[in-house]
């Protein structure tokens, strides 16, 4: 991307280029970031005062300009004496001092030549989930996308506003706004707003900085419950099932006697291995109650509420529809 | 072949000397017939880099 590109080449020759090949004994303390993407950069001042992110998600986003705009910016703060803003680029202390520290990554693959990024995840939930715990929101939906809020933002850019509508539009935002800050972060990317969204509360409000023509307009986003989901990008492989689901569609779900509003989610696929398989669930099942109860939910929805409510080894009762009858499934957390 | 072999080498030599196993990273990333001056997997070296210099740490993970 950046290589054949020449005024790329000349502002990587106002940095120290740094290559970060696998992630074995990498500080997690710094490095946190969505260890999902394809690639990622990190912008910092030798005293580990982080920048910025840059970490394109969509293939729109590979942009070379956007790349450009990042480090121009970087190098500009970098040029002023004022560290204190980008105190909070840098996230709370994680729960394991580097990927190689987690129990799951320390066991399983301990013999494994390198660790790359995406490992991070895996070692984070599976030992996450071995030690007792649930999975929360947060990681289950993960650097949630601006979409999230109702923003798309220029992929050449990384901070402008593209569209908007949704909880961004009532809040004032309009295309062609620059988000200079977000809760008092300078925005030099999309990835740096994806971090400030990753550690936005489930519910309450996110405070942004937008210049419009020659001024700064301060604006509040509310953040409903579950604005979380309207981010995602799809769940992380380890937090499955182990099944694919889809809902039935209206004709489907006339045609097997289900009420509309209530839960019917049919089994597409169930994997070779894993929980679905050890619980008896067949291509095919359509599941009607969770627990007793019949809530419709989407596929993610059932994933949220399996990792969030659950720990390793719990037993939850699916009721599942099975060429005509209903099923009773024991389906063990794994 | 023979004569992109030893242009590779030669720049290889030209590039700072940091052992068979970089060189060798190096090639698979294909940053050494760009002339980039990378430092690898050692984020110390590179804080020390900046410290000296007052530039700023690009660290890209791939």
């Amino acid at each position: 991307m950046a290589r054949d590109d020449e005024a790329l080449r000349d502002l990587r020759k106002k940095f120290v280029n740094l290559r970060l090949v696998q992630m074995k004994g990498v500080d997690l303390s710094l490095f946190q970031f969505d260890w999902n993407t394809t690639i990622a950069a990190f912008f910092l001042n030798a005293d580990g005062t982080i920048y910025a992110r840059f970490a394109p998600r969509e293939p729109a986003a590979y942009s070379t300009a956007a790349l450009r705009k990042t480090m121009e910016r970087v190098l500009e703060a970098h040029a002023k004496p004022d560290r204190d803003p980008f105190k909070a680029k840098r996230g709370p202390a994680p729960a394991w001092a580097t990927p190689d520290a987690m129990p799951f990554i320390a066991g399983r693959m301990r013999d494994m030549h390198c660790i790359h990024c995406h490992h991070v995840w895996t070692g984070l939930v599976r030992s996450t989930l071995t030690e007792g715990r649930t999975i929360p929101l947060q990681i289950i939906y993960k650097y949630p996308s601006p979409a999230a809020l109702g923003l798309a933002i220029d992929p050449d850019d990384g901070t402008s506003v593209k569209t908007v509508e949704g909880a961004a539009e009532k809040a004032g935002l309009k295309v062609g706004d620059i988000v200079e800050r977000a809760e008092g972060q300078p925005i030099f990317s999309t990835a740096d707003l994806e971090w400030v969204l990753q550690h936005a509360p489930d519910k309450g409000e996110l405070k942004l900085d937008v210049r419009r023509a020659n001024d700064s307009k301060p604006l509040t986003v509310p953040l409903a419950d579950g604005w979380r989901r309207g981010g995602r990008r799809g769940l992380m492989a380890v937090l499955g099932p182990g099944m694919r689901l889809e809902p039935l569609d209206a004709k489907a779900r006339e045609a097997a006697g289900l009420a509309g509003g209530r839960l019917a989610l049919r089994v597409t696929n169930v994997l070779r291995q894993g929980a679905a398989k050890d619980a008896g669930f067949r291509a095919g099942d359509v599941l009607v109650a969770v627990d007793g109860k019949s809530d419709p939910l989407a596929e993610d929805e059932f994933t949220v509420l399996i990792r969030t409510r659950h720990t390793l080894g719990a037993k939850i009762k699916i009721e599942v529809l099975r060429a005509g009858e209903r099923v009773e499934i024991v389906y063990e957390v794994k | 072949m023979a004569r992109l072999a030893l242009a590779l080498a030669a720049i290889a030599a030209l590039l700072p000397q940091d052992g068979a196993g970089n060189l060798e990273l190096r090639k698979q990333l294909k940053d050494e017939v760009s002339g980039d001056e990378w430092i690898y997997d050692d984020f110390a070296a590179a804080t020390a880099a900046a410290k000296k210099d007052g530039r700023p740490i690009m660290a890209v993970f791939r």
